[in-house]
């Protein structure tokens, strides 16, 4: 768009604001010939929030003075006097005046958007369809036409009587009877249904009730003569809605769409909220038609009950009532409505009708007023409650449009939960009740926690919605787990939604909401629980493995947050929870199996205290151990699984001792047996994934372990100075890495594979000495991973990971003695520090951060050292390496560093030491 | 608030409404320092969710810098001109920086009162909003301004046509064909 269309686009939008919404397209067919300027001039209007209902319909003279219409006539027919009027116009009670036989008569005068010559054809089209309604709860349609003035009117029996709802209240009438009032009412509206007439604009003005307690329904199908045709789209809408009440209109007809049957279900739905607790189900007073829009159409109304006894402010959460209901209270309702007697059934049949998705209400008003009558006589009635499940998927459906919305839509939903909670409670003496609640409750955190976070994780701008979702699942389990105590399942499933919630917490490898501490908590809970529930029933295996599973989770995320002290006794606990479930059962293999990853995950938690001679120690238990329960049972796949998983974490472990010994100056004769060893039981892992991989070809994970183990086999050798035969490991890697990216192109952790891959290349060429193809490998690695990154902002690996390539990248360059290049690449890893912080800020940062500034440090040092100490190279190199030192220190001295990192802070002060010496002359 | 700065304030203020550009340079930092300092406060217990009331933070600011007694309500009304733009500045700022938190880093969700009643009254994504009214900027300069002062500083329709210098009714109709392009942009 220019400057010059917009200037143009506005003043047609000027213009047409001022007219109403149908005449707009008029206007816009001769004043804005152009397609484009027209679509944007439409979404204009339908947008414009200034809109109102007010502004919309055509107000004729005749309209501002009625009273100057009594004693005119309308075809045959003189007006006698006003009755009423409303949006569609004025009614007026009136006589036929052609001496045929004086009959009293309704005569309404139309007020309409539409042309009068438009009215008075679809008039002419409807009338006798109209016409045939005959039915004791109709208002017979008698005659219809055009004014002298050109007003469109049409005439109606004239029907003595007071809106119903007026009625209801005046004489007070009881529950039963208003039930059966409306009933006539379906009976009138039912029959019209079954000769395909839709009334459209059902509302209490337009049902009367006479004396004799007759209801009758007035202007049957005229609202589809007077409005614009129905399922035309959007445009019509303010049209439609402006004639009619907004009141009582459905979700459907705010939004344009297909006026059917169940619309009138929808309006009877209201009349009969009205009825029974005298207030409507929406406030709509004062609102703008969006804004109307989006109350009707998005929000659940309150419980009918709800609305007797708190008003609005409590709304929501209807679709956990049950049905209390019981047979003695029933009996009690007398005069009106009272809460009691709404609850349940009453609710559900009056909310089924005003579901927001015609096919969800009553199929037929029949129906609708079977319910009625079914439970007018105490009958079981059709109508259930909504499930909780429907309710959150239509919330993650919507979530997909727009996180922002759905959010508010969620904490409605959520406040529902905690008054059923609550009520939950307050009903504590009929125990079984209870425990229904406790389930339903258990279900929503579940649900809540496991299946919409899930859907809902990986949208943009949805950790908001989610960091809300869990924190209130995490509100209602622990006011449940104060009564979980003497319910050990309840208790159970309390402890593994714990459990689960930590995960969603803390995970590390997802997009998760990084809330360590929170979920730290939550872990701790969990254990708390299952602890209580060993202590209870020491031999039941069940509360073992959970035991074990969360203690596993637990120790995991102490040891991620380096607070070693509690992560080691978390793990020895893992570990004696492991051994106790093989004593119970020795010949179990699948507790011999989690003795296998228990054994890992102590040796995790000993890295700090024990350093990784001793971890690697019991990383060789964990061996041991997966070699025996393979040997025992070869052919198991989980078995195989569990001991390929444990060679190649050995492995790994004893290439990490051996990096950090080279890197403390310990003798080659030491560290190469270690590279040795690695590379024979990353031998050994590629075989017994390659035949995982051939006997069970389905399982992508196996094509990954090959691929995983492949690598490890490539970089050992090129440790070992057999970087040439390596090489063909880690392109099998890449091949098949490659594939499986390719499969799921949108998923960037399997491209972060690739990337990854293409890193362990560099190495690999740059052990070999081809520098130059190590920076092009690494170079390759960065472009996919800053792709990654810019896909997945948040995301606190890849950052780290794109980080970490650079630095590598620096180094190669540093070596290669290209300084400058070299501090350009530490400074871009700097660089995604600073973005890495600002999603976190824990001690890993501050390590990194460290790191970076120490390698920017020494290319500042490299840089003086070839130009004879240049003085300026010196002072950046010392200003570096001090902050890099600063940030160790200050680990050290809140005891978070482990132990691998003091070397580097003897590093740094070696370095630190060159650039104190003066410059040379 | 030194007595001596709300002076200075003030008399910039009334050099800048005379067209002194030079004194308008002067000012801004003032009023930007002063804004964030509020909006820093006040945004610093927020929760997500959290209604902010930018007009409010405006007003905290122009009873803070300016002295009441000596200026008059289109000094006022060129205050807020020249906040709007700041305020959308440190609100834009803060909710790229929530956004990018560890924390709630959804988009910011920021309910307007008084004078906002632009699209439904509904939470705006104020980082949309920005992007969409600097587009809007392309096209229009001083609708853009329009906007900037209603929404982000609450000024009526008369105090932007003052500051201006054009009629209430022409902001009026500049400013509902921005709500209905920007409230479509924001769909």
């Amino acid at each position: 768009m220019t400057p010059d269309t917009w200037k143009e686009i506005k003043r047609i939008f000027d213009a047409a604001v001022e007219l109403a919404p149908p005449e707009r397209h008029v206007f816009l067919d001769s004043a804005c010939p152009d397609p484009a300027a027209r679509r944007e001039v439409e979404r204009m209007l339908a947008a414009d929030p200034d809109t109102s209902l007010d502004e919309s319909p055509l107000s004729h003279f005749a309209f501002d003075e009625p009273s100057r219409l009594v004693g005119t006539r309308a075809g045959r027919y003189r007006l006698t006097g006003e009755i009423a009027r409303g949006g569609m116009g004025v009614v007026f009670a009136a006589v036929r005046d052609d001496g045929e036989f004086q009959q009293k008569v309704a005569v309404k005068l139309i007020k309409s958007g539409l042309q009068t010559e438009t009215i008075a054809r679809r008039f002419r089209h409807e009338r006798q369809i109209l016409a045939s309604l005959e039915h004791p709860h109709i208002a017979r349609l008698l005659d219809g036409g055009v004014t002298e003035d050109g007003l469109p009117f049409y005439v109606m029996e004239f029907v003595e009587g007071v809106p119903i709802d007026a009625y209801c209240r005046a004489r007070d009438l009881s529950l039963d009877a208003r039930l059966e009032l409306f009933r006539q009412v379906c009976a009138a509206v039912s029959y019209a249904h079954r000769r395909l007439i839709v009334h459209r604009d059902l509302k209490p003005s337009n049902i009367l009730v006479t004396d004799a307690g007759e209801a009758k329904l007035l202007d049957f199908g005229i609202a589809k003569v007077i409005t614009h045709g129905d399922g035309n789209g959007g445009r019509e809408t303010a049209t439609q809605l402006g004639l009619m009440t907004p009141d009582y209109a459905s979700p459907e007809q705010f939004r344009g769409e297909q006026v059917t049957t169940a619309t009138d279900v929808y309006s009877l739905g209201v009349v009969l909220y009205q009825l029974l607790t005298g207030e409507l189900p929406y406030d709509l007073t004062g609102l703008r038609l969006d804004e109307m829009l989006r109350l009707v159409c998005e929000t659940e109304p309150p419980r009918p009950s709800r609305m007797m006894t708190g008003g609005r402010s409590e709304s929501a959460g209807s679709e956990f009532e049950t049905r209390p209901l019981e047979g003695q209270e029933r009996g009690k309702r007398g005069s009106g409505a009272n809460p009691q007697s709404l609850k349940g059934d009453l609710d559900n049949i009056v909310l089924k009708a005003l579901k927001k998705e015609p096919e969800r209400r009553y199929e037929s008003v029949e129906q609708f007023s079977e319910d009625v009558r079914r439970y007018l006589e105490e009958l079981p009635i059709s109508a259930r409650p909504d499930t909780f499940s429907y309710r959150a998927s239509k919330f993650v459906k919507r979530n997909r449009v727009g996180v922002l919305a759905a959010s508010l839509v969620f904490l409605a939903l959520i406040a529902g939960i905690v008054g059923t909670t609550y009520q939950a409670r307050a009903a504590r003496r009929e125990r079984e009740r209870a425990e229904k609640r406790f389930e339903q409750v258990r279900k929503l955190a579940n649900n809540v926690v496991f299946k919409y976070h899930d859907a809902i994780a990986d949208l943009p701008g949805a950790t908001a919605t989610r960091e809300m979702l869990v924190k209130d699942a995490l509100e209602y389990l622990d006011n449940l787990s104060q009564d979980a105590q003497d319910n050990p399942s309840l208790a159970q499933e309390l402890a593994l939604t714990y459990l689960k919630i930590g995960n969603v917490q803390g995970e590390a490898y997802r997009a998760n909401l990084g809330d360590s501490a929170g979920a730290l908590v939550s872990y701790r809970k969990s254990v708390e629980i299952l602890e209580g529930l060993v202590g209870k029933d020491p031999a039941n295996v069940g509360h073992l493995k959970n035991l074990r599973q969360a203690g596993h989770q637990m120790a995991l995320l102490l040891v991620r947050l380096q607070r070693w002290k509690e992560a080691e006794e978390t793990g020895q606990k893992v570990l004696d929870i492991s051994r106790r479930l093989v004593e119970l059962d020795p010949n179990n293999q699948e507790y011999r199996i989690l003795l296998v990853r228990s054994y890992h995950v102590k040796g995790e938690t000993m890295e700090f205290s024990g350093g990784d001679e001793e971890t690697a120690e019991w990383f060789r238990r964990a061996v041991r151990e997966g070699e025996e329960t393979y040997a025992k049972n070869p052919a198991d796949e989980l078995g195989r699984r569990s001991l390929a998983t444990a060679l190649q974490r050995l492995g790994t472990r004893l290439e990490f001792r051996a990096e950090h010994l080279r890197e403390v100056g310990a003798p080659e004769a030491e560290i190469m047996p270690l590279y040795v060893e690695a590379e024979g039981l990353h031998r050994r892992t590629v075989e017994m994934s390659e035949a995982l991989r051939r006997d069970f070809p389905q399982v992508e994970v196996y094509s990954r372990f090959v691929a995983a183990a492949s690598i490890n086999v490539g970089t050992a050798m090129a440790r070992v100075g057999k970087g040439e035969e390596g090489k063909p490991y880690i392109l099998r890697a890449l091949e098949i890495l490659r594939a499986i990216s390719a499969r799921d192109p949108k998923n960037n952790e399997a491209k972060r594979d690739v990337a990854e891959t293409w890193q362990y290349m560099a190495f690999a060429r740059d052990a070999m000495g081809q520098s130059g193809e190590a920076v092009k490998a690494n170079l390759e690695s960065v472009r996919i991973l800053e792709e990654i990154t810019t896909n997945d902002p948040s995301n606190f690996e890849f950052l780290k990971q794109t980080h970490l390539t650079y630095n590598k990248t620096g180094d190669i360059f540093l070596k290669q003695g290209k300084r400058a290049d070299a501090l350009a690449y530490y400074r871009k890893g700097m660089a995604y520090v600073a973005r890495m912080s600002t999603l976190n800020d824990n001690l890993q940062i501050a390590v990194l951060r460290s790191e970076s500034n120490r390698k920017i440090g020494e290319a500042h040092l490299a840089i003086a050292a070839a130009d004879d100490g240049d003085s300026g190279a010196l002072a950046e190199a010392r200003a570096h390496l001090l902050k890099a030192q600063e940030e160790l220190i200050n680990l050290r001295r809140r005891n978070e560093l482990g132990k691998n990192y003091e070397h580097k802070l003897a590093l740094i002060s070696a370095e630190l030491e060159k650039t104190a010496r003066p410059a040379v002359p | 608030m030194a007595e001596e700065l709300t002076a200075g304030v003030t008399g910039l203020l009334r050099q800048a409404q005379r067209g002194d550009r030079a004194a308008l340079d002067e000012l801004l930092p003032l009023v930007y320092r002063e804004l964030r300092g509020i909006a820093s406060r006040q945004l610093a217990g927020e929760r997500p969710g959290h209604t902010l009331q930018a007009t409010a933070l405006v007003n905290e600011a122009y009873l803070r810098l300016v002295d009441q007694h000596s200026v008059d309500w289109r000094n006022r009304a060129h205050f807020f001109s020249i906040a709007a733009e700041t305020m959308r500045r440190v609100l834009v700022n803060h909710a790229i920086s929530r956004r990018s938190e560890k924390r709630g880093a959804g988009a910011t969700l920021l309910a307007l009162d008084e004078a906002a009643d632009l699209p439904g009254r509904r939470e705006i994504d104020l980082i949309l909003l920005d992007e969409a009214l600097t587009r809007l900027a392309e096209l229009d300069r001083e609708q853009a301004r329009v906007v900037e002062m209603k929404f982000f500083a609450g000024l009526s329709n008369g105090e932007v046509a003052e500051v201006l210098g054009t009629s209430e009714s022409s902001v009026k109709r500049e400013w509902r064909s921005a709500k209905a392009w920007l409230a479509a942009q924001l769909a």
